[in-house]
């Protein structure tokens, strides 16, 4: 070789690393975890400790919280074990997630029986719930004492413990929500791609476990659109375009999950929103219920829900509205549009009549209060304008004041939250399976007057009295196919949980099941299993196919029943015997 | 009379700073001198031993060696020192057999037991499908590592003093290519690198006429040789640059194509990446884009698959680790490395994407540089077409090639190597022809719901299939439309919406490709033959099933 080329001989430098044009600039050089992983840890050690004393000491279920364990185990164990027998009246995430824990309850039996598989699932994702927050406090720049002591006054609300410990799918959106949001946060602080697309497949999984997060979806994507429109610089044409591009990256996702669920519940079950509009349906539902009493569309009840949930929302969002604009802090605009659409959602659906007034669709408040006040105290984002923004950065001396405020702000919830819960005419849910933990009483063993108390201690009964049903049918010694039953009637998922033979049932879920009922001895199906009456018995599969059961027998059964359950805690379950044809 | 005092001083003062001045220019005089001597010497051992002294124009050299033997390593280097790695012989008579053997067994079995045979081979492709699609996630998310892309700024680039940079030998091919020649060559005169650092040959074929005598009429800022290709078969760009690198003298071997524009800095800058890493760094690939984006939707399409292959796709292989299938110009290769695996391969389509992977086999790296070059996006879509399947064709050929041996490839390439070799290499031509077809069955299933479909997709191959169908589409999509945001071309947002039907057209062209593969086998020695228009690049499509 003539020539030298000493570069390339010259001993080899670092390689230097690239800026970092997609991430937060310096976020990965030094990677602290913040504790995450023990916060999890031992969110999770006290949700499934609690959890474990709801489902196997005080025999305290949520009908939702085992009905999706029951459409995942239908999955695995029933007579047509298929994928497509997760239901399509619930999202299917919350059941998906309990599936691969549902696996291994041939080992531990009350994984199924106490479903139990839905505790653990509950309290993973609210301990993750905690972890995310407390990694969003470590992003916003808190100092760590201050992050430290609010999420601890998040993880101790009293909602978020009782939903991390009860097996409903809350812990799992409310997992996704703050996930999202703090994914979004960066992307407001940073405008890189990468925690954009992490907003946008999160949101898309959030819409796979709740309808609300269309809600959440939609305002996310305006505001993404109108942040990038006011940050690009350039001509209008550039930045409607870099608007509109980021836009579409964050819809796109959550369209998606939209578009595909409502296309497989077409395929399947013929209709695109089964989860609105089926028999079972939010729609059917709120018929019932308005039949049976509950408060619907109430202004009043809204308001106390809401007020409840988090007392001091309204100041903290307005501070928060002023920071922003005062600041140009646009990361605060992430919680408001997404935790607080959801929110939002809550209040007017239930407002307009369409969806019931569940104490816990407000759970939402939790998080953005707690996100909020964080945002309100933290120092200024490096790019943010404005000499009080500059004056904010300089404060990072100590400041007591900073917990004080945290906890003024917060405490109040933790008290409304408490309040709410022991009233039945507001906590509707928790007063129902919580009062008979903390006021135990003897069993029941009349029916009592109808009073949230008395509601409350048959609710107890519930996983008793369903146990003893499916003990009952077992020792029928039946063959595969034989009882006709819909899962959607109260104590059905657990008789068939609880049963050792779960493939007797021919349930709703199958995809014979019309065949079955319309014509049962054809099919080898020996009974028809209903109840008699109760609170949402009108919905039930059968008593609508043949609303004459009781009297005639609809053509297909002995109106005589061959066995009658009058079991305190489930409706009264009559077992009617399928007449040869 | 009274001398100022002040004055006196200021005059002896002025005395010695023009004494000094005096001394200093002396000094620079002597270090002018003698750095022109040095840059002169140096300019004379750039050139050929024989070559004449340049002038202005390009001339055409001789280049002092028998050509025959030139050529003759340029066609058979590789074919003769390593046998194995050359597609000159594509099939060999054991896989021969082996393949007949195993075609006869699959048709053996299609008879007697049609649907589980059909069952099985859904399955499988099902399963490959979704890993390839999993691989291609797991690229872009390694791609936003910030150690993906080299980046080199301009100070860098140039606080690089001339004389410790390396020398650049230029190659350039061209063939039938009158029009670009000089558009091309000002192009390399703009390249900010200093002269005598640059060792520019323009490969022409010695019986192209027209070219060579466009070439040496344009007036050029860089000596440029001409070196004249003696006319023999195959007439492929490998084949010119092979002949070309026995006459290269530089540290570092470069490849552009005739219509290219590198950025002006990329050599600069290619040389700080070479010295940044170890000598297993053997070759840095710069990023291609294209000049007439807006031409039509074909050449949006076009340019924003160069922008993920090159930004998002190559980045995610080199910060895995993985073997990297090289673009077909605007690398930088070191040049004892090229001459130690034997060069291109002259038989292989896509000898860049063969020798990348070659290089890595032989433990060499490759690094991405952020610096682009600017091609010519093909417009028409037949053309695209037959482009198109000549890259898919040339990527079957090297995963043949480097397959012959499967052991001794997951030796060199590890496991996961192995794996992402055959997905990529392998899975990507016939996935992307798969694709199609999956598209049409699931229309046909919604629109027929032919039994038959039933019965050749029982549950867990269906679930499996249709989650990846569904899943699969939507990810490729999506990381298309996010592809315009990483690579700050959110003009091309409403190509990128519309890609679908771009994947449907590479569906043509790689149906085309593996008709040709499997109708006649034959059919290859015949495209090497008659492969009269050299391929500009072969970097390959971003096709649904990922890339």
């Amino acid at each position: 070789m003539t020539a030298t080329g000493t570069l390339l001989e010259r001993p080899r430098t670092a390689p230097v690393p690239a800026p970092d044009v997609l991430g937060v600039p310096g976020r990965r050089r030094r990677r602290r975890t913040h504790g995450l992983a023990w916060w999890f840890a031992i969110a999770v050690f006290v949700y499934l400790a609690l959890g474990a004393l709801l489902a196997f000491h005080f025999d305290s279920f949520n009908g939702d919280a085992q009905a999706r364990v029951g459409n995942a185990y239908y999955v695995l164990f029933s007579r047509d074990p298929h994928l497509a027998a997760i239901g399509f009246v619930w999202n299917p995430l919350p059941s998906m997630s309990v599936l691969p824990v549902l696996l291994l309850s041939k080992v531990w039996p009350a994984l199924a029986e106490r479903a139990f598989a839905g505790n653990i699932m509950s309290a993973v994702f609210m301990a993750g719930t905690v972890a995310v927050l407390r990694g969003l406090l470590a992003d916003l720049r808190l100092r760590r004492t201050e992050a430290v002591l609010l999420s601890l006054l998040f993880a101790i609300h009293p909602m978020v413990i009782y939903y991390g410990a009860n097996g409903m799918s809350e812990g799992l959106f409310l997992f996704l929500l703050t996930l999202a949001t703090r994914y979004l946060m960066r992307y407001l602080e940073s405008g890189s791609t990468r925690p954009l697309i992490g907003t946008a497949i999160v949101l898309g999984f959030a819409y796979f476990a709740r309808n609300e997060a269309v809600a959440a979806i939609a305002c996310v994507t305006f505001l993404v659109f109108a942040v990038q429109v006011h940050r690009t610089r350039g001509s209008t044409r550039e930045r409607v375009r870099a608007g509109v591009a980021d836009a579409v990256i964050v819809v796109l996702p959550g369209f998606f999950a939209f578009v595909t669920w409502a296309v497989a519940s077409w395929i399947i079950v013929r209709h695109p929103f089964e989860q609105f509009s089926s028999q079972y349906g939010t729609a059917s539902q709120l018929g019932a219920m308005t039949a049976v009493g509950f408060k619907l569309a109430d202004r009043g009840l809204a308001v106390q829900m809401s007020l409840l949930m988090a007392p001091l929302l309204a100041v903290v969002v307005l501070l928060s509205l002023r920071r922003v604009v005062r600041d140009r802090d646009l990361r605060l605009l992430a919680p408001i549009a997404l935790l607080g659409a959801v929110l939002a959602f809550a209040f007017i659906a239930y407002l307009a009549g369409q969806t019931a007034g569940w104490f816990r669709y407000f759970m939402t408040a939790a998080p953005l209060l707690v996100v909020l006040t964080a945002g309100l105290l933290a120092p200024a984002p490096a790019g943010a304008a404005g000499h009080r923004a500059q004056a904010s950065r300089a404060r990072t001396g100590r400041r007591p004041y900073a917990l004080l405020a945290m906890a003024a702000a917060v405490l109040p919830s933790l008290v409304g939250e408490g309040v709410a819960m022991a009233n039945p005419g507001i906590g509707q849910e928790e007063y129902l399976h919580l009062s008979h933990v903390f006021r135990p009483a003897p069993h029941v063993t009349t029916d009592l007057a109808p009073t949230p108390r008395a509601r409350s201690l048959r609710e107890r009964e519930l996983h008793p009295a369903s146990s003893r049903i499916a003990g009952s049918l077992d020792g029928l010694h039946l063959p595969d196919g034989s009882i006709v039953t819909d899962t959607f009637s109260p104590c059905v998922p657990f008789i068939i949980l609880a049963s050792k033979h779960p493939k007797q049932f021919v349930i709703t879920n199958d995809r014979d099941f019309h065949q079955v009922l319309e014509s049962p001895s054809t099919f080898g199906a020996r009974y028809i299993l209903a109840p008699a009456d109760g609170t949402l018995a009108g919905l039930d599969a059968v008593n609508t196919a043949y609303p004459t059961l009781a009297t005639d027998g609809g053509g297909v059964v002995d109106p005589e029943p061959a066995k009658a359950f009058r079991e305190i805690g489930c409706p009264a379950f009559r077992l009617y015997a399928v007449q040869d044809q | 009379m009274t001398v100022d005092p002040p004055a006196d001083i200021a005059e002896r003062r002025l005395t010695h700073a023009l004494d000094e001045v005096g001394d200093d220019l002396a000094e620079l005089e002597h270090v002018h001198r003698s750095l022109q001597l040095s840059l002169l010497s140096k300019l004379r051992a750039n050139r050929f031993r024989t070559g004449p002294v340049k002038s202005e124009r390009p001339m055409v050299v001789s280049t002092g060696r028998d050509d025959s033997v030139l050529l003759a390593e340029a066609v058979d280097g590789l074919a003769t020192r390593m046998t194995a790695q050359s597609s000159k012989q594509l099939v060999l008579r054991t896989h021969a057999l082996g393949a007949a053997t195993f075609a006869a067994v699959n048709v053996l079995l299609a008879v007697r037991w049609p649907v589980a045979t059909a069952i099985g081979w859904i399955a499988l492709i099902t399963v490959v499908y979704a890993a390839t699609i999993i691989d291609r996630v797991l690229l872009y998310v390694r791609s936003m590592d910030e150690a993906a892309v080299d980046v080199v700024s301009d100070e860098d680039a140039r606080a690089v003093p001339d004389d410790e940079l390396p020398v650049f030998s230029v190659l350039v091919p061209a063939y039938h290519e009158p029009e670009v020649i000089q558009h091309l060559l000002r192009a390399i005169g703009g390249l900010e690198y200093p002269s005598n650092k640059l060792d520019v040959k323009l490969l022409l074929e010695s019986d192209d006429e027209a070219t060579i005598a466009a070439a040496t009429a344009v007036d050029l800022p860089v000596p440029v040789d001409i070196v004249l290709v003696p006319a023999a078969e195959p007439r492929t760009k490998p084949k010119a640059l092979n002949y070309g690198l026995q006459l290269a003298t530089g540290d570092i071997v470069t490849v552009y194509d005739a219509e290219d524009v590198p950025e002006p800095m990329q050599l600069r800058r290619a040389a700080v990446v070479f010295s940044r890493h170890g000598d297993d760094v053997a070759c840095i690939q710069a990023q291609l884009s294209f000049a007439n984006v807006r031409q039509n939707l074909l050449t949006r399409w076009f340019t924003l698959e160069y922008a993920m292959w090159f930004s998002l796709f190559l980045p995610g292989l080199v910060a895995s680790g993985a073997a990297v299938p090289l673009g077909g110009t605007s690398n930088h290769f070191r040049r004892s490395v090229l001459q130690e695996l034997a060069a291109w391969d002259p038989y292989n389509v896509t000898e860049d994407a063969d020798l990348g992977v070659r290089m890595h086999r032989q433990g060499y790296r490759t690094r991405v540089v952020e610096s682009v070059t600017l091609e010519e996006a093909n417009s028409d879509f037949v053309n695209w077409v037959k482009q198109r399947s000549r890259w898919f064709k040339g990527y079957l050929q090297t995963w043949m090639v480097h397959m012959r041996r499967p052991r001794q490839l997951w030796r060199e390439l590890g496991p996961k190597g192995f794996l992402r070799f055959n997905l990529f290499v392998g899975g990507t031509p016939v996935l992307a022809a798969l694709n199609p077809v999956f598209w049409l069955l699931t229309v046909l299933w919604f629109v027929m719901k032919p039994p038959i479909l039933h019965e050749l997709f029982p549950a867990p191959v269906f679930y499996l299939g249709l989650t990846c169908w569904a899943i699969g589409n939507f990810t490729i999509a999506y990381l298309w439309i996010v592809a315009t945001r990483l690579t700050k071309r959110s003009d091309l947002l409403v190509a990128a919406i519309l890609a679908p039907a771009y994947w449907m057209m590479m569906g043509i062209g790689v149906a085309k490709a593996i008709l040709q593969l499997v109708i006649s086998p034959s059919y290859w020695e015949k495209t090497t033959h008659g492969l009269q228009k050299r391929t500009p690049a072969h970097p390959p499509a971003v096709s649904p099933v990922g890339r």
